[in-house]
């Protein structure tokens, strides 16, 4: 490699010559996408497309996904399960931005705290979340025993209410840190503003702070969403009987060993993902790309 | 009233003070719980805490599912998706920072489709095609297979390094008679150690953390950590599951630290892990 | 005289250990505009800031119109702020961030409306009502701010370094703005800057600052022409400093040829610090000491077009500096007395 075109990266003159040159250093890297994901992707592609039996396309895997209840009952479930995290995850994340964005010593720490359900392994958390809300877990054992609000243990694991706290444990974290830069990069002098010309915390909360918060809440939102909707360990080991997409597709492919239909799902569930992040890329006032 | 005004009104700090302790438990709780699990022996019926502590659980961990081997398997498939995602990412990152390439926003798109889709909806194909090559239940296969979660983000760490790299620095430096190799090795690679160095934990996490892809094409002589805490839940052997999820923990912190260092939290996230 | 618009009595703010305002009484009378001025860091947003009730005074209390107001949240007390950022609303237009302060205070739409068109003809932005304040220049915003402090008719105007995010020209366009529609409305106002120049050009009383205290109120004329402390003489232009032993009325400096008739500083003698502004001291070719002429070297001399800037050595190590008609030029080295005016010399304390 030769020092010129290196400083002068962005000099018009000569471009192609150093274009071709710039694609050489890409190629590893495209050529590895290429064999290892865009190949495996096509083949579940056109596996979808293959009726179970016999030869030719049709799309009579997607047309029987459609018809049947209990497929559309996992899609339904799929929706519930991450439009509610994502709800849950903002009306949490909103108060607690609130009080995370003022300084305060620990706050760094709490920062960091805020971090760790979205870098430790989804099942750990999994696992915690199981003992912490069981039968015997201390959960039940504070309603029970110390709040005495409770006669006895109540049943969290496996049910769907029991499925939101968890997602929402594991997901909120991409909510939480978007919204909270985003309150974080309001000037603060427009709430004094606000609160000198009169209005009173709430006031400012709902018609000062709310409004310019707004992207922020979208894109975390969004945030949100794609992780749960792609949720996998959290359902697979704590959901029961509840087998949202991800977990289903898994179970079709390997348990009922029928690909044909686990990739037509699979297709499906990349689809409804990429139009969100298509949707989520026209909110950030960019492309996903960039 | 805003928190600035009202902070140094009580009520208010007592708000926020229950909100964040409730906060704390939330994420934390969790934990406490993984690590009594794992520590803990005659817990039973409603108490708060074991009644003694122990560490056969770990020992059964060892003797009955052979740790150390599955141990050695994740940190060895670790090892090389994080030399192949590099190896690939590096010179890759360096053009798209630094050349002028046509079609860069479809380029970069490209890179970074893998981690815009649930794993398990590329998952499927990558297996099937790997049991056709005979690549699933070996090493280099679940390594090659966790490139595709390493890859974009050792990639895009690394554009931003590379863009960082001031190009008048290195024009200086070629001014002075540096060129190259000495060029690359003198004055490139210093200034991106830290950028590269995040690429690598990147890659190492991503792999290390990941169970989908993993669940669908190991074997028995490729366990890896997530996969046998699966299985052991599975048995239904919760302390025996603690106790590994304890030892999985313990790297996923360390580096959860390191990284803190190299990086801003926000710019943490994306997927690290899987689903 | 009456019961003043606002009064700051005994106030104290500490953050954490740091002591921010060491008891600053200070009180404004209605229709009066007053500047803090102090260099930053002095205290003076913080008491800007217990004045509105965004923060708590550790001690003493605040006062409007003989109302205590300490207790008082920010959002009942009827105080208008302008602020240095703009502080406007970005997801409002300009007509909506001056409808706002209104719609709190339940004015009905139509009213509003007209409200709004008589700010805006005010600050001369009627065209503007509909742009977003992103789309508007620095000058603009600021204007806006004006007005949206203004709308209510709130009973103090506060104005926090509202001209220094500007640029120099429109800085003074705006200052002349602030100061004739504040004194047409007859608005009791607080300004807080650390420029001396706005703070004589615009205000009726300026209070110094210095250190979380009030050193020294004052018209700005008292305020330049008789410092009480060399902080506040420094502060407010170049500055002469001169270490004198005081005896019969009679003030000298040690191994300086010539006396400073100190009759009218006042009883004690010994040995205190004398204040002369360099534009006030005259310069005489060569040595002829007395009473009011000192005898120095010129050390250095400056052409400043309007006038010569002469740095003056009077023996001992003791520099001056003196300005000087650019028409004689005294050379350097060259010995010349320098003429000061008896009134124009005031003892300051360090």
């Amino acid at each position: 490699m030769s020092a010129a075109p290196l400083t002068r990266p962005l000099r018009r003159s000569g471009r192609a010559r150093r274009d071709v040159a710039g694609w050489f250093l890409v190629l590893p890297l495209l050529a590895f996408l290429l064999v290892v994901f865009f190949y495996p992707m096509s083949t579940t592609v056109v596996r979808s497309l293959k009726p179970s039996h016999g030869a030719g396309l049709s799309l009579s895997q997607y047309v029987r996904l459609f018809d049947s209840a209990s497929e559309r009952g996992v899609m339904g479930l799929t929706f519930l399960l991450s439009v509610s995290s994502t709800v849950l995850s903002v009306a949490l994340s909103v108060p607690l931005a609130l009080v995370l964005r003022r300084k305060f010593t620990g706050r760094s720490l709490l920062e960091i705290l805020m971090l760790i359900p979205a870098v430790v392994p989804g099942l750990v958390g999994a696992l915690g979340l199981l003992f912490l809300y069981g039968q015997a877990g201390w959960f039940n054992l504070l309603l029970v025993q110390v709040l005495h609000v409770a006669s006895q243990p109540v049943h969290i694991n496996y049910t769907i209410p029991g499925l939101m706290i968890f997602y929402v444990w594991m997901f909120f974290p991409y909510g939480g840190l978007v919204i909270l830069s985003g309150l974080q990069s309001i000037d603060p002098g427009v709430e004094e503003a606000s609160t000198v010309m009169g209005a009173t915390g709430f006031q400012t909360f709902r018609r000062v702070l709310l409004p310019l918060l707004k992207p922020s809440l979208w894109s975390g939102s969004i945030l949100v969403f794609l992780q749960a909707f792609g949720a996998f360990s959290i359902p697979l080991i704590a959901g029961g009987n509840y087998q949202p997409l991800a977990v289903r597709i898994y179970t079709v492919a390997t348990v009922f060993l029928k690909w044909h239909e686990a990739s037509a799902m699979a297709v499906i569930m990349g689809v409804i993902q990429v139009l969100v992040l298509v949707l989520y890329g026209r909110l950030q006032g960019r492309s996903v790309a960039s | 009233m805003t928190l600035v005004g009202l902070a140094e009104r009580w009520p208010r700090r007592l708000w926020m003070a229950a909100l964040l302790v409730l906060f704390v438990l939330f994420i934390v709780l969790p934990f406490v719980m993984i690590l009594l699990q794992a520590f803990g022996n005659d817990w039973f019926g409603l108490r708060f805490l074991p009644a003694h502590w122990t560490l056969r659980w770990f020992r059964w961990a060892i003797d009955t599912v052979d740790i150390p081997k599955v141990l050695l398997n994740t940190l060895v498939i670790g090892l090389l998706a994080t030399l192949f995602s590099l190896a690939i990412s590096l010179p890759a990152a360096w053009a798209i920072a630094r050349r002028r390439l046509a079609l860069r926003p479809l380029l970069i798109g490209l890179v970074l489709f893998p981690r815009m889709i649930p794993e398990i909806t590329f998952a499927l194909g990558v297996a099937k095609v790997f049991y056709a090559l005979n690549l699933n239940n070996t090493y280099i296969g679940i390594a090659l297979a966790h490139v595709v979660l390493a890859a974009p983000f050792a990639v895009l760490v690394l554009i931003s390094t590379f863009e960082g790299v001031d190009a008048r620095l290195l024009e200086a430096a070629s001014v002075m008679g540096s060129s190259g190799v000495s060029l690359m090795t003198r004055v490139i690679l210093p200034m991106a150690i830290p950028g590269i160095v995040a690429a690598a934990i990147f890659s190492f996490l991503s792999s290390y953390n990941d169970f989908v892809l993993t669940l669908l094409l190991y074997g028995p002589q490729t366990t890896t950590l997530p996969v046998q805490t699966y299985l052991s839940i599975g048995n239904g052997y919760t302390s025996v599951a603690g106790a590994i999820s304890v030892i999985l923990l313990i790297p996923s912190m360390a580096f959860l630290v390191a990284m803190l260092r190299l990086v801003k939290p926000e710019n943490l996230l994306g997927g690290l892990k899987g689903a | 005289m009456s019961t003043p618009r606002l009064e700051v009595e005994h106030v104290r703010k500490s953050f954490g250990g740091l002591e921010a305002l060491r008891d600053v009484s200070v009180a404004v009378q209605a229709g009066e505009f007053l500047t803090l001025l102090g260099p930053s860091g002095c205290g003076k947003t913080t008491l800007m800031r217990t004045i509105t009730g965004y923060l708590r005074p550790d001690g003493g209390s605040i006062r409007m119109d003989g109302r205590d107001i300490t207790d008082v949240p920010t959002h009942q007390r009827n105080m208008g702020m302008v602020f240095q950022s703009f502080a406007l609303f970005p997801h409002l237009t300009v007509a909506g961030n001056l409808a706002f302060p209104l719609s709190l205070r339940g004015v009905s739409r139509s009213e509003q409306q007209l409200r709004v068109a008589e700010a805006l003809r005010m600050v001369r932005l009627e065209s503007l009502a509909d742009a977003y304040p992103r789309q508007l220049s620095g000058g603009q915003q600021q204007r806006v701010g004006l007005a949206r402090a203004l709308i209510y008719q709130p009973s103090v105007l506060l104005l926090d370094e509202p001209l220094s995010n500007l640029d120099l020209r429109m800085r003074e366009e705006l200052r002349l703005e602030i100061s004739e529609i504040t004194r047409r409305l007859g608005i009791t106002s607080v300004y807080v800057t650390h420029d001396q120049e706005e703070a004589f050009a615009l205000s009726d009383r300026v209070a110094v600052m210095s250190q979380g205290q009030i050193v020294q109120t004052g018209t700005p004329r008292e305020i330049y022409e008789h410092p009480r402390t060399r902080f506040v003489a420094a502060f407010i232009g170049m500055s002469n400093f001169l270490p004198v032993v005081v005896s019969g009325g009679v003030a000298t400096v040690e191994g300086v040829a010539g006396t400073i008739d100190a009759s009218h500083l006042g009883e004690p003698s010994g040995p205190c610090t004398l204040f002369i502004r360099p534009l006030d001291i005259t310069l005489v070719a060569g040595e002829d000491p007395g009473v009011n002429r000192l005898v120095c070297r010129v050390v250095d001399a400056v052409f400043m077009g309007e006038r010569m800037d002469y740095v003056l050595e009077l023996g001992a190590g003791l520099r001056l500096k003196g300005q000087a008609d650019p028409g004689v030029v005294f050379a350097r080295d060259s010995r010349v007395t320098a003429v000061i005016p008896p009134g124009k010399v005031t003892r300051i304390t360090d």
